[in-house]
């Protein structure tokens, strides 16, 4: 079944500067929606108000065709990877991947160093370390879509080819929103990409709309590298 | 089982802070008597106060953990702290007749 996630007619303010106005963003099962933005422009607050953590002024979030009115996102619809830390970092990846009801063995195919991590603290991992194993909570546990804010941070370039393999793999059951200033690799996997500016979505038809936009110096090396199938 | 699971980790980071001021009470009213009851009886209610102020503010990136597990902070807070402050008041009911 397909599952469409809607946002429009966001409206949200600090004090007297408005971040956000005239958004609209669309996700749907077996798509990567990319969405790009220079810093302070609004991208994490824009994910914040999907899940339900940013009150804004206006808003409207469709599942389905179905308003979400209140605070409250259920897994099995949503679930958010913060750009910050947030698994307690006291529980073992075993005791992780029993609340997210996960494979671990799934995991080692993948990423086959953290065979020797299953009864480990997440405290005693390093922070690209511990950033996979949020990255693969939020991606691979069952849900309709799932929001990636800056899963690239802290994590070497091998394992980002990983994680771009695996949400193309997750794609299939989901529908999957990213942002990331590694824009590239956003780019690499991304069906729809969305640049925000001036507290507005603009969805790019072609890499040139990402330099028109002044988000980044599109040459012609990277247009060569790169195509946006939206 | 997944509920009290996830509710037990989030009660042990402040389950130690919390016991500690259980059984001051408690060595004060043993000592004290029954006179002291009111006075502890609030006192034990400004500090889950403020333990409620400081672990909101402290652990509040760890509350997306339990946010994408389906469990609000209301979830979390609600039987954690009935479940302390009725662990309070059953030790502090019982040192009062075992005294």
């Amino acid at each position: 079944m397909t599952n469409i996630l809607e946002i429009d007619s966001v409206i949200l303010e600090f004090e007297l500067k408005r971040i956000l106005q005239n958004v609209y963003l669309k996700s749907e099962t077996g798509k990567v929606t990319g969405l790009l933005g220079r810093n302070g422009t609004g991208k994490s607050c824009l994910m914040k108000v999907i899940y339900g953590e940013l009150i804004p002024s206006d808003k409207s979030i469709r599942i389905n065709g179905y308003s979400i009115l209140n605070g409250h996102r259920s897994p099995k619809d949503l679930r958010y990877l913060p750009q910050f830390r947030f698994i307690p970092k006291s529980l073992t990846i075993k005791r992780i991947f029993r609340d997210f009801k996960l494979d671990f063995m799934d995991l080692i195919l993948t990423f086959s160093e953290f065979e020797k991590y299953y009864k480990t603290k997440l405290k005693n991992l390093s922070a690209g370390e511990r950033r996979i194993i949020e990255i693969y909570t939020i991606l691979v546990s069952k849900t309709k879509f799932s929001m990636l804010d800056e899963p690239f941070s802290h994590v070497m370039p091998m394992h980002i080819d990983k994680i771009k393999k695996l949400i193309l793999r997750e794609k299939k059951n989901k529908g999957i929103i990213i942002t990331d200033h590694l824009y590239k690799d956003i780019i690499d996997i991304c069906d729809n990409l969305y640049v925000i500016k001036d507290g507005k979505t603009h969805l790019t038809k072609d890499i040139q709309d990402i330099g028109a936009l002044g988000y980044a110096r599109i040459n012609e090396k990277t247009m060569v590298g790169n195509q946006v199938d939206g | 089982m997944r509920a009290i699971r996830l509710i037990l980790t989030f009660y042990s980071s402040f389950a130690l802070a919390s016991s500690m001021i259980t059984l001051s009470c408690i060595s004060i009213i043993y000592t004290w008597g029954i006179n002291s009851f009111t006075a502890l009886f609030w006192f034990k209610i400004i500090t889950l106060g403020l333990i409620f102020y400081y672990i909101n503010s402290s652990k509040r990136d760890e509350f997306y953990y339990y946010k994408n597990l389906g469990f609000t902070k209301m979830h979390l807070w609600i039987p954690t702290l009935l479940l302390d402050f009725i662990l309070f008041l059953t030790l502090m009911v019982l040192t009062l007749k075992f005294r």
